[in-house]
């Protein structure tokens, strides 16, 4: 039997909050852990998650799912093949999900990737930040130039058919030069799809702490706009497609998950920290590790009330305009209005389009961040919430 | 003397701010048993939120108590209460004017300062019984000996038999009550003859009107009496007299010699005037007690709903406010920058700065305020004279033969370590110093003539600031006096922002509008071009200050399709953004119109 896709169809996040080695700018839910034994456990909690959480939503067919962290790749492969057992046992998985996992340059070797694809696997994200040693070295990542060209290499060599590469800007003390040169290595690799990230110095990091002892000097604003103007038109002009603010891909390439995000789709989340949409609901799996073992022990759903979010009609309206302004074509106000069952304008006023001229533009229904609108997008999209 | 005078002791009690006045009346209270110990709660008579809050007492709070003495008499004590800020001097004038004594606090600790001797000097003038004690004789750093001096030898009263207490201990409290009993006399007065009676403070009741403060002079009143006020000639219907104790208590009559309260049916405080006499109707007296003025405003400002908040909110709040304050007036204005508003008239800064906290605070209203403002006198060059209190007002620089402004006398009282710093800020302040006196081998009193202008800025705060608060000021009008001011323009990205105009003497322009330029740009965030900040006299620039563009406002990484995160952070922009002024192109926050304002060390 064949099992399509459909609008219907959800996203399934799963998280794996292990690190090598934490990376100096990050706050993402994620601990260093060498321990392979708790690795294993963890993987071991997921699976039970799986089966809990499907027989909450049995009717549900996915068709992507993401790996994400964290580090995936730092599960053994035998756990990760597991897990995706798992998902495949519990869930209706749709033929030609697209299937994701991240990975770091550094965990990377040609029996893992074969393992992945094995179980199904059929993306790989690979978490290159850049190809220069000095800024991996200032980030904090676990690898270099060189394991970041080998992984790429890895990937394709084991027959990875879509592969994404993040690249990062804007951090303190790259050059525009810089930032180029590794861009254009980045497009010589011809991977199917790029993300790039403008870096956030956000605060509890070790990067934070930099910033106000006064030892790392952010890059100023209008660098990291240049820069970010610079990757997209290198990119266009090699052919990539620039769908969503920070994601480009060649044609036919677009994330499916990460597209779902912005299209008021369902996706569920598995894992300490992961969000889901879902069913109408809004929630979020509790952060805390243990509390997560513990919940899931007990058999229960790990999600604590304060993680429960009770959105108004009004709320998710905003959701579902400032997510679809991510995506560079826009929305189109007849979804809107078919989702929620009003005109768009009885909601806002039509004045903001006005108020908001340059940064923001309707073509017939479909309502979009101008390319300086792109920059502030924050700015337009609190207008909307 | 009619028996029932003996008994009664009319006082206030003066002090300074932080002397402990409010703590020692609650200490009589407690012990004369007027409110029992549950109920008692700190610094009953200050009860206002806000006053407690600051320690300082806004409107007045009249207290009868009944003492048992030692004697085997009852006596009644009317504790008539004081506010303690040198904006509200002259209602401070009236409450002393209806006793015969006050009890003057001294800080056993501090000793004696310029806002104490300004009140004695007004308690002379009402040639009240001063009675000197030390507070705070707990605190191991008291002198009460140095002080005891101190006070023999700046006021000239023998305060050898202070009683010493301790407000906060309740130590010396019996021995102060006797002591009133024994040093503060006992009113005359007729009630048999025509009823003279001062109003000494009012306040709105929802339910019964505008209830007064009262003391009798001579005769007897009684609810049905029609009364007459002497200065505003208006009559009323009496429909209820009392005392309080500290809540309301109806009675019989008030007569000579007694303090108490009367409502009738009177609609504004503004009515009943604080100063004006009571007389009967049927038979009036001859002619009103002395002192009754006019309270005259002092200092003017703007103030303005916010945004997203109803002018007419704002204009029942301030109705409200105007109600029980009768020395608060206010008419609507329009600003381009701000729209529609109102022009308000304070007895002086503190004044205004309660009366926006009030805003703020009971009627949750979110307001901004303009700089304040002094009255100018403008001479025209057609010989017409002009006051003015909005600079917006201020005609075309033409047609101005001379502006004249308000000088003031002011003391200030500093311990001599300070007196270099103090001279500074005065002269910075275009004062002029009239004399120096040593009160005692520590302590300076200076005397200084200043432009109003200068005082109701930031004086204040740089007084306390150079003292680490020891230093103390007391001011009042002199007169006119003809000054160079000019009016100073901010202009935000090439247009004026006339909320932020002001009038300023010529010598300060250049600083003044170089630190406004300054302030404003650390406050006003980044817009997507850049918002170049102009300080301007007429045509001419005199400060410039650019807030740069931004550039980037982008959260990049929506990480795991946490959307309640972002949503978070644009609620939060969008939230900050509410508090924010739209001027033509550029937005201003709204603490930018008080942050102008502010005193600044490093200046």
């Amino acid at each position: 039997m064949t099992i399509t896709s459909s609008d219907n169809s959800i996203g399934l996040y799963v998280h794996i909050p292990f690190c090598l080695r934490k990376c100096r700018y990050c706050d993402f839910l994620s601990f260093e852990c060498h321990d392979e034994r708790a690795l294993h456990q963890y993987a071991e909690a997921l699976l039970r998650e799986i089966s809990t959480r499907y027989e909450e939503w049995p009717y549900k067919i996915v068709d992507s799912i993401y790996i994400g962290g964290g580090t995936p790749s730092i599960l053994a492969a035998e756990d990760m093949k597991r897990i995706m057992d798992g998902i495949k046992d519990n869930f209706t998985v749709a033929d030609g999900s697209e299937i994701t996992i991240e990975a770091n340059p550094a965990t990377i070797d040609e029996q893992k990737l074969e393992t992945y694809l094995e179980s199904g696997i059929n993306r790989i994200s690979i978490g290159t930040q850049s190809f220069d040693s000095t800024i991996l070295n200032l980030l904090g990542r676990a690898h270099d130039k060189n394991d970041a060209l080998n992984a790429i290499r890895t990937a394709k060599k084991a027959g990875f058919k879509n592969i994404n590469v993040d690249m990062m800007f804007g951090i303190p003390g790259q050059t525009s030069k810089m930032w180029r040169d590794s861009l254009r290595q980045c497009i010589f690799l011809r991977p199917e799809h790029i993300s790039l990230y403008s870096l956030q110095i956000e605060e509890g990091t070790p990067f934070y702490k930099m910033m106000e002892k006064g030892t790392l000097e952010p890059a100023p604003d209008r660098v990291d706009r240049e820069m970010y103007h610079d990757a997209i038109s290198m990119l266009q002009q090699a052919g990539y497609n620039h769908y969503e603010i920070s994601n480009v891909s060649l044609p036919g390439y677009e994330s499916r998950h990460n597209l779902k995000y912005w299209s008021y789709r369902e996706y569920l989340g598995l894992g300490p920290g992961a969000s889901s949409f879902i069913g109408g609901h809004r929630f979020k799996n509790t952060s805390s590790v243990l509390d997560y073992l513990q919940f899931i022990k007990a058999g229960l759903p790990p999600v604590k009330q304060e993680d429960v979010e009770h959105y108004s009609q009004r709320d998710e309206m905003g959701v579902f305009v400032f997510t679809g302004l991510r995506k560079t074509g826009g929305f189109d106000i007849r979804d809107f209005e078919d989702t929620f069952g009003t005109d768009f304008f009885d909601v806002y006023d039509p004045a903001i389009i006005t108020k908001m001229r340059g940064l923001i533009e309707m073509n017939g229904f479909v309502m979009k961040l101008t390319e300086k609108g792109l920059d502030v997008s924050n700015k337009v999209m609190a207008e909307f919430v | 003397m009619s028996d029932y005078r003996k008994y009664i002791r009319n006082f206030s009690i003066i002090a300074h701010i932080d002397h402990g006045k409010s703590t020692l009346a609650d200490r009589m209270i407690e012990k004369t048993g007027t409110v029992s110990q549950r109920d008692m709660r700190d610094q009953y008579l200050d009860n206002m939120e806000l006053e407690r809050e600051r320690g300082i007492t806004i409107k007045l709070q009249t207290t009868r108590m009944v003492f048992k003495s030692k004697d085997g008499n009852e006596y009644i004590f009317n504790l008539i209460d004081t506010p303690g800020h040198v904006d509200f001097t002259y209602e401070v004038s009236r409450s002393l004017a209806a006793c015969e004594g006050a009890v003057l606090v001294v800080d056993a600790t501090q000793g004696v300062e310029a806002q104490t001797l300004a009140n004695v000097y007004l308690a002379m003038d009402e040639d009240l019984e001063i009675m000197p004690v030390l507070n705070k004789i707990d605190l191991p750093s008291a002198r009460p000996d140095e002080v005891r001096d101190e006070i023999e030898e700046v006021i000239g009263v023998d305060a050898s038999d202070a009683p010493l207490v301790s407000a906060k201990e309740g130590t010396g409290i019996e021995e102060l009550l006797e002591e009133i009993v024994a040093k503060i006399p006992a009113p005359n007065g007729d009630e048999n003859d025509k009823l003279k009676a001062l109003i000494f403070d009012s306040y709105y009741d929802n339910y019964k009107g505008v209830v007064i403060y009262t003391r009798i002079f001579d005769g007897e009143v009684k609810e049905g009496d029609v009364i007459r006020l002497m200065n505003t000639n208006k009559k009323y219907e009496v429909t209820e007299v009392g005392v309080y104790s500290p809540g309301p208590v109806e009675c019989k009559s008030l007569k000579a010699g007694e303090v108490g309260y009367i409502c009738a049916s009177i609609k504004h405080v503004a009515d009943a005037r604080v100063g004006d006499t009571i007389t009967l109707d049927s038979d009036p007296a001859d002619e009103p007690l002395p002192g009754y003025k006019k309270v005259q405003s002092m200092v003017y400002c703007g103030i303005y709903p916010a945004e997203g908040e109803k002018y007419e909110n704002v204009k029942d709040a301030l109705e409200k406010l105007q109600v029980n304050d009768a020395a608060f007036h206010f008419e609507p204005e329009t600003s381009t920058a701000l729209g529609y508003g109102f022009r308000c008239g304070f007895l002086g800064l503190l004044h205004m700065e309660i009366i926006v906290e009030r805003l703020e605070r009971e009627f949750d209203l979110s307001v901004i305020t303009t700089s304040p403002s002094v009255i100018y006198k403008v001479v025209k060059t057609d010989g017409t004279v002009l006051m003015v209190q909005n600079p917006s007002n201020l005609p075309n620089p033409m047609e101005i033969d001379h502006i004249e402004e308000p000088m003031v006398k002011a003391d200030i009282m500093v311990p001599k370590e300070y007196v270099g710093s103090i001279m500074e800020i005065c002269q910075e302040r275009r004062g002029r110093m009239i004399h120096m006196e040593y009160i005692t081998k520590t302590r300076v009193n200076l005397h200084y003539e200043m432009p109003l202008n200068e005082v109701i800025y930031d004086f204040f705060d740089a007084l306390k600031s150079k003292t680490r608060g020891y230093g103390s000021l007391d001011y009042e009008f002199i007169r006119y006096e003809p000054s160079k001011v000019v009016k100073l323009d901010i202009l935000l990205n090439k247009e004026m922002v006339d909320a932020f105009s002001m009038i300023v003497h010529e010598s300060k322009a250049y600083s003044r509008g170089r630190f406004v330029c300054e302030k404003l740009k650390e406050i006003i965030p980044m817009h997507q071009f850049e918002v170049p900040i102009q300080a301007s006299i007429g045509q001419k620039i005199i400060a410039r200050e650019t807030v740069r563009a931004y550039r980037k406002d982008v959260i990049a990484k929506c990480y795991g399709g946490d959307i309640s995160r972002k949503k978070k952070l644009l609620e939060k922009q969008k939230e900050g953004k509410k508090r924010m002024r739209q001027f033509g192109t550029v937005e201003v926050p709204q603490e930018a119109f008080t942050a102008v304002l502010k005193y600044d060390d490093n200046k």
